[in-house]
């Protein structure tokens, strides 16, 4: 073949490749689309395009605010303790490995765990339930980010996600979603409907889920009144997470005394709760120094307290405390259950 | 003419896809519009720092006994006369593996019992008793105890002591003891004392002798002797495979211990830079950054990893925390990285390293409508770390008007600006 023949047809092949690469990209603008692979997902913003209602979830959970909320940063010395960042600012966990610790970054810092950060895959591609190269983000389908793993990069720190693997929600095929991103119906812009996740992530804040994770009882025996807890419905210890936490079972008796009824003060019965590592003192009278009392999923704890005498009610109250320093006025003090028992 | 051969044109086919998914990759990889880089080679390390931290071993059962009755007479845990504890104290001094009854002696519920223990740790001249000392220093809620851990990290040539002295003055139970550890440890490093120093005097010395530790990472003692080499590796290497786990604790220890061992660490550390394992590498970055200047010699470490997707944003922050300005020409052209966070970094690090020839793509940062808030915020600090900029100060001062950027980086930038913070 002679060099005209030659570049000839090297014209021949570049031109149909390159046409076929502009008519590839023509067709996809044609449709509208945004090809994923152009496309640098970087804020939550960029799919709030289409995925309002899903945004204006997140938008002010405590996924959204991880980075912001008041309450974090006065724990981090203002995130001088930069490994906070780690989990209260990351990239996404698939860059960094589903399960393996996070990497922080350091911008859109009011996104906090952003859309982004579950959602962006390895490759720089979007990743959801199911594949849907028809949309726009054209997620691809991942098992990974729907494991215990994804959410156990950052929420194991505290062993949250081990306590859940050892429970009886795991061995029954649950994940984290079954209870903290639980199904809800969407509507499409076209009207039709479909099934998806809630995305708020209800937990420690919300006092349906702290209601339902466990069962409060209060009853007499005899000359003792005895409050019982029960962890049924947390697929991980009550309270858990950070060692703050604390989970309160509160009494008092109200007395007749020569016909006048006197209501003694409150008193603790029992507190659950992981002490911090250098605390000394144990958390309840027979406990040992640093002993986790936090109550595990599917166990019970009961606590007796004597009756005392011309007692005629027993009036028994369960917290939640985000901090243990706290009384029952504060606002971080969240009441779950009230009982009665009547005594005369 | 002869007929064009199908495996020609295949050839070709194959060619032109390559190139232009090159091209592709250029434009979305951050790293590509860099000046060559020296080569990214990166090696499994789990394992390797693993190994090497199980070497630190309690000595023989024989050992430990012996220990441990030295130990009880020099804690004073038992009563001797003052001669056996002279002779029992000065045998567990020279002792190789005094760490294994000093080391948890300085966790002993009896704050008595901690204060000797760091005392004898000082005493022993063993400069790896530093890392447990550094640990006591990170948990140690009793104040007289936190001068007796300051003044013995001081005499194992750990300036990080000194600030503690300094804070101490401002406290009537430890002032006094805390005003005499810092005239010694002062005296010890070649500074004139006054005779009757007053509280401010001492204190500007002993911030003086500070801030020489935080540029240098080596204390001002005329001699510190090297720690023992295996020990001193084995404990690093602990340290350095925390990130493995997802508990916070145990990295968040690792942290204190190594960004306060001044240049003692760096060698080490910087070593895990090659590690395979991303969450190794990140680690040792963010240690470096905060160690800043006494961590210049790690820059040939860091550098490579310009060229490392995860990482890249932690070694261009950790270069211009260092100072490192031989690294401008890889650190210039992110600027006009696809990449936010890299835009983010690069703005200040080119900032922090007095980047003059970067002010006008600065400018063009700032004033770019179009770019993130991140980068624009950014621009405007490195433009502030060059010299007064009307349009960067009112930027930030905007910013601080409006609440519309995240109020703990803005204020950090001020004090880094002022020159309140590092």
């Amino acid at each position: 073949m002679n060099l005209a023949a030659r570049l000839g047809l090297i014209v021949v092949v570049v031109g149909s490749f390159a046409g076929t690469i502009a008519f590839l990209q023509t067709g996809q603008q044609a449709q509208g689309m945004r090809s994923n692979q152009d496309v640098r997902w970087e804020s939550s913003k960029q799919c709030s395009e289409c995925h309002e209602a899903v945004f204006d979830e997140w938008y002010g959970s405590h996924h959204q605010i991880a980075y912001t909320n008041p309450e974090v940063r006065q724990l981090s010395d203002d995130f001088r303790k930069e490994e906070c960042m780690d989990c209260h600012l990351p990239r996404p966990l698939a860059v960094t490995g589903f399960g393996r610790r996070t990497l922080p970054r350091r911008t859109h810092f009011d996104e906090g765990v952003s859309c982004i950060t579950c959602h962006l895959g390895p490759n720089g591609g979007i990743l959801g339930r199911n594949d849907r190269p028809e949309v726009p983000c054209q997620p691809q389908a991942s098992a990974e980010f729907l494991k215990v793993e994804a959410c156990a990069s950052c929420h194991n720190q505290h062993g949250t996600t081990d306590q859940f693997r050892a429970s009886h929600f795991a061995q029954l095929g649950n994940d984290c979603a079954t209870c903290h991103m639980p199904q809800i119906e969407r509507t499409r812009k076209d009207g039709s409907t479909r099934m998806g996740r809630k995305h708020v992530w209800d937990g420690c804040h919300d006092v349906d889920s702290l209601q339902s994770a466990s069962t409060f009882a209060s009853t007499r025996d005899g000359s003792e009144l005895v409050l019982t807890l029960s962890n049924l419905g947390a697929g991980h210890n009550f309270p858990t997470e950070e060692r703050h936490r604390a989970v309160d079972m509160m009494y008092r008796f109200t007395t007749l005394v020569a016909g006048v009824a006197k209501t003694a003060e409150w008193q603790r019965a029992y507190r659950f709760r992981q002490p911090y590592r250098d605390e000394a003192t144990p958390i309840n009278p027979g406990n040992s120094s640093g002993e986790n009392t936090q109550l595990a999923a599917g166990a019970t704890k009961a606590v007796r307290v004597s009756i005392p005498a011309d007692a005629i009610l027993a009036e028994t109250r369960l917290w939640y405390r985000l901090t243990p320093f706290i009384g029952d006025d504060s606002p971080q003090s969240t009441l779950l259950k009230e009982q009665q028992v009547e005594l005369k | 003419m002869t007929r064009p051969r199908p495996i020609a044109i295949a050839g070709w086919l194959t060619v032109m896809t390559m190139l232009v998914g090159c091209t592709k990759d250029a434009a979305a990889n951050p790293g590509s519009e860099r000046l060559s880089l020296p080569k990214l080679v990166l090696r499994p390390m789990l394992k390797e720092l693993q190994t090497l931290a199980a070497t630190h071993k309690a000595p023989e059962a024989k050992v430990q006994k012996e220990l441990r009755d030295y130990a009880d007479i020099t804690l004073r845990l038992v009563r001797a006369d003052a001669r056996t504890e002279n002779l029992v104290e000065r045998s567990l001094l020279a002792h190789n593996d005094a760490w294994f009854v000093l080391e948890p002696a300085l966790a002993h519920d009896d704050a008595a019992v901690r204060q000797r223990a760091a005392w004898l740790c000082g005493q022993s001249g063993q400069t790896v008793l530093q890392i447990p000392l550094l640990l006591r220093l990170k948990y140690e809620l009793n104040p007289v105890t936190v001068i007796w851990v300051a003044d013995a990290l001081l005499k194992l040539g750990n300036d990080s002591g000194l600030l503690h002295l300094g804070y101490a003055f401002r406290r009537e139970l430890t002032a006094n003891q805390a005003g005499l550890m810092a005239m010694q440890a002062l005296a010890a490093r070649g500074v004139n004392v006054p005779k009757d120093p007053d509280w401010n005097a001492l204190t500007t010395l002993l911030t003086e002798q500070a801030d020489k530790w935080r540029k240098i990472g080596k204390s001002g003692l005329a001699t510190v002797a090297a720690p023992a080499k295996q020990q001193f590796m084995a404990r690093l290497a602990h340290q350095l495979q925390t990130p493995e786990g997802t508990q916070l604790r145990p990295v968040d220890d690792a942290r204190f211990i190594l960004t306060r061992l001044g240049a003692l660490g760096v060698p080490m550390v910087a070593s895990v830079l090659q590690a395979e394992e991303h969450y190794l590498r990140s680690m040792p970055l963010q240690v470096l950054t905060e160690l800043g200047a006494a961590a210049r010699s790690a820059t040939d470490a860091i550098v490579p990893l310009l060229g490392d997707p995860l990482t890249c944003m932690y070694a261009v922050r950790a270069l211009g925390e260092i100072g490192a300005t031989e690294t401008l020409p890889h650190l210039r052209p992110l600027l006009g990285s696809r990449d936010t966070e890299l835009r983010a970094q690069a703005t200040q690090a080119l900032g922090l390293l007095g980047d003059g020839q970067s002010r006008a793509a600065l400018e063009a940062r700032l004033q770019d409508a179009n770019e993130t808030m991140d980068v624009r915020v950014g621009a405007a600090f490195g433009l502030l770390c060059l010299g007064d900029h009307a349009v960067a100060s009112a930027y930030l001062a905007e910013r601080e008007a409006n609440l519309d950027y995240h109020e703990p980086t803005l204020t950090r930038l001020r004090e880094r600006l002022s020159g309140r913070a590092r």
